[in-house]
């Protein structure tokens, strides 16, 4: 008895012990629903425009961001309208935030346009817990703006707090904004003040815009009113009567399809690939759960890359089909507001097309693409090294694979030639033939049809790789692998192309930042600063008792701005303020 | 006994999935897809010997862990110290894998009595990694190569007919390495050898290997000596 104390105290102190590996998820608890709130630079805007946004995710009741429970950690950005998806992004949330931006293509027609922000996990609840955001898009070239116009504008998203006066609208006084200015020229500096008056240990995540006071919609939600949405739409659930059919993405994007016969059913048990083109031999694989779904955890190593799925062949040798689910389909329909914008804003954005030919004449641009260059990435490797590779440029040309097998590749037998071509290959350990045909890997994607690879010379191959072991992969097994390498992989592929099921995953490593210029106190006039965004502070966190000072530039459009600090607290209070400044020429 | 500890290991590990497994909130199973894959040969190392190639000779519960950050629970590991290999059984084909040693950071075997853990190490003078056993890790080290020779061999009846059977035998290999990384070789175990281990310190560690009645000559002796002298220079370097 006292052996089997030991025991189990030893496994608890192992189990204690486990060191932190990538690619653990422990959740405190499995059925805390979230909301994802975007807070966009303005509402209104022009084609050829950036839309910079930032977003903000929720947990818990819905009012607080409870940061001991596992979050996701990818969003979905959508943008949409009546008729078809326009863009999507997939964003890296840090902390529950993240920034960036869309940019809005010329051919986009006057109109509104939706704007998604969701989670997979947030797939799983009501469609009314998405944030759902309007903006308008005018075309560039339509002069005439020919949408009707309400009898009278409807009061802005800023005057939606009740009680507040119009010049400052306030909710939350524990942080308090404030301009050193009410009143200032073109191109010159001036400073936002951010106050926290909170205690030391209390803090906040910010985002601090200064956009044309016009350039805002009526209807859309404001933080508060989302937050007090998700406190009406999120029951309590019941996994046990409820499952969660989409799962949180915590480690990566996960890809998830189904597959089904020829008779329509459901296959479970089919085996799926994942493959991209690349300069080595990489697989991941799944199998069909019982309703014939399979999913891929993506690591960053497919960021931004195609990627080809197949079906094998499985011992029925029935023909199985693959259907991808789109991550970005929602499920319910683009909402067309009562009314357009009012007259005010038809102005602002006629005025904004004709800065916005300015910028294209002047190519101006304050936005910067950044990319996360310290990603670690880690190809799903078959192995580790090929046990013989093969230069074919270091020998003198053959005309095609089956000269350079016979010339250069011991291990690797061809008999017959098209398509009775039997692959023969010996084990390197055992020094005897193998039992089956070995797998073939077309520049780095596994594929069932080698064929026209093997038409391919000297001047056209980069490497071929004979692995010629009797090799274990998980549950594959492969009596040898080959991999052919190209050296154009995109051109010789697409013969194969048709066989897989592809799409193309997002890359989530890619974010825009906004820069303002520094003017000189000598102002130089050479060069127009035709900014309508004199400040996009996306992410700030602010401590109590902390006073942040924000330096921006007023540029050479005039009129009222307003500067908005929007956020929420690590208490789960909502924080507005907003203020008019006015920029004369 | 044995059969109580699978038992146990079992039973713990259901109670427990989501520290093997990448587990999904609110899921009741565990998508195997999202697993990493081990990778290896086929072998069949089965040849008959006088004297085992293995450390353990029962398959037992390990975790391998891969330089991708990943980790793998399997339910049978052992390691080939005769060919300095990982060896996992397949759960389903039972067929014996040579891992991949390139894509595999460490590993770990659960023996009833202690947890094995080994890193690649390249002792000094050698070009070729091997896997050390962690018998001890702090400031100072302590690594065992649990090398297993071929000492001999035997000539005898195997299967009707006379064969040569090699003979083997563990030959394990003690490394010290100090808390600047350097590496030494305890050729062979004794007190003189150890405390040359630290140069600097050999009064000191001698001393301390008499009050404490340390003889270093197996070892338990030795992991419970490389404790005390990590303490005491730890202690030392402190103050």
């Amino acid at each position: 008895m006292k052996t089997i104390a030991i025991i189990i105290a030893g496994l608890l102190y192992f189990q204690a012990f486990t060191p932190q590996v990538k690619g653990q998820i422990v959740p405190k608890d499995p059925t805390i629903p979230e909301g994802l709130y975007i807070h966009t630079d303005r509402e209104l805007f022009v084609a050829g425009e950036y839309l910079l946004f930032s977003l903000s995710l929720f947990n818990g009741n819905g009012k607080t961001r409870d940061n001991q429970q596992e979050m996701s950690r990818y969003a979905y950005l959508v943008l949409r309208n009546e008729n078809e998806m326009i863009d999507h992004q997939t964003v890296k949330l840090e902390s529950g935030s993240a920034h960036g931006g869309f940019y809005l293509e010329d051919t986009l027609s006057t109109g509104y346009y939706e704007l998604l922000g969701f989670t997979n996990w947030m797939r799983n609840q009501v469609p009314e817990t998405f944030y759902r955001k309007h903006i308008f898009v005018a075309n560039r070239f339509d002069e005439t703006l020919d949408f009707p116009t309400p009898d009278s504008d409807e009061p802005v998203a800023h005057e939606s707090y009740p009680g507040q006066p119009q010049q400052t609208a306030t909710l939350n006084n524990n942080f308090r904004l404030e301009v050193n200015a009410n009143t200032l020229s073109r191109r010159t500096k001036s400073r936002i003040n951010i106050e926290a008056d909170v205690p030391d240990d209390h803090r906040g995540r910010f985002t601090v815009s200064i956009a044309p006071e016009k350039a805002y919609l009526p209807h859309n939600r404001s933080l508060r009113e989302y937050l007090s949405a998700l406190e009406e739409y999120f029951p309590a659930h019941d996994p046990a009567t409820q499952p969660f059919p989409y799962f949180m993405e915590t480690d990566g994007v996960i890809v998830s399809g189904i597959v089904t016969g020829n008779n329509g059913q459901a296959a479970p048990g089919a085996r799926v690939t994942l493959s991209k083109i690349d300069t080595i031999v990489n697989l991941k694989y799944a199998d069909a759960c019982a309703g014939g779904l399979v999913h891929f955890l993506l690591d960053p190593y497919y960021d931004g890359s195609r990627l080809f799925f197949s079906v094998l062949p499985g011992e029925d040798n029935t023909g199985k089909t693959l259907r991808l689910f789109d991550q970005t389909e929602v499920g319910f329909p683009f909402a067309v507001p009562e009314n357009n914008p009012g007259r005010e804003q038809k102005e602002l954005l006629a005025r904004s097309q004709e800065i916005v030919r300015i910028q294209k004449a002047y190519e101006i641009n304050h936005h910067i693409l950044s990319r996360d260059t310290d990603k670690e990435m880690f190809p799903p490797l078959v192995y580790s090294e090929a046990n013989d590779t093969f230069y074919p440029e270091e020998y003198i040309p053959l005309n095609d694979v089956y000269e350079i097998t016979r010339e250069l590749i011991s291990p690797w037998r061809i008999r017959g030639r098209g398509e009775e071509a039997v692959h023969l290959m010996t084990d390197a350990t055992l020094r005897q033939r193998m039992n089956d045909t070995p797998v073939f890997f077309a520049d780095g994607v596994i594929t069932g049809n080698i064929l026209p690879y093997l038409e391919l010379g000297s001047e056209d191959l980069l490497k071929i790789e004979a692995h010629d072991y009797n090799w274990q992969y998980g549950n594959m097994s492969f009596p040898g692998i080959i991999g052919i390498f190209t050296k154009d992989p995109e051109f010789h592929f697409d013969h194969l192309r048709e066989n897989y099921v592809t799409m193309v995953a997002d890359n989530p490593a890619v974010s825009l930042r906004f820069k303002s210029p520094e003017h000189p106190e000598t102002t130089n006039y050479d060069k127009p600063d035709a900014r309508q965004i004199l400040l996009w502070e996306p992410d700030m966190d602010i401590q109590g008792g902390q006073t942040v000072s924000l330096p921006f530039y007023t540029s050479d459009i005039g009129g009222r701005y307003v500067v908005t600090l929007q956020g929420i607290t690590d208490r789960g209070e909502p924080v507005f303020q907003q203020q008019i400044i006015e920029v004369q020429l | 006994m044995t059969k109580l500890f699978y038992t146990l290991i079992i039973v713990f590990s259901a109670l427990n999935p989501a520290k093997d497994a990448f587990t999904q909130p609110g899921r009741e199973w565990n998508d195997p897809a999202f697993s990493p894959r081990l990778a290896g040969e086929v072998v069949n190392y089965n040849v008959p010997s006088r004297g085992s190639q293995y450390l353990f000779q029962d398959w037992l519960p390990g975790t391998v862990y891969l330089h991708s950050g990943a980790k793998v629970s399997v339910a049978g590991l052992r390691y080939n110290g005769h060919r300095n290999t990982i060896i996992w059984r397949h759960p389903k084909t039972h067929n014996h894998i040579r891992l991949d040693d390139k894509l595999i950071k460490e590993f770990e075997i659960i023996h009833p009595q202690r947890k094995a853990r080994f890193i690649r190490f390249t002792a000094p003078g050698s070009r070729d990694p091997v896997w050390a056993e962690c018998l001890y890790v702090d400031e100072i080290s302590l690594l065992a190569d649990r090398k297993i020779s071929q000492t001999g061999s035997l000539v005898q009846q195997h299967e009707g007919s006379m064969v040569s059977l090699p003979v083997l035998e563990p030959r394990p290999r003690y490394y010290v390495v100090n808390a600047k990384g350097d590496t030494t070789r305890i050729s062979r175990l004794n007190r003189r050898n150890l405390q040359n281990a630290f140069p600097g310190d050999e009064r000191a560690v001698r001393e301390l290997l008499r009050e404490n009645s340390l003889r270093v000559q197996n070892e338990t002796e030795l992991v419970a000596a490389i404790r005390l002298i990590n303490s005491m220079l730890t202690r030392e370097s402190n103050n």
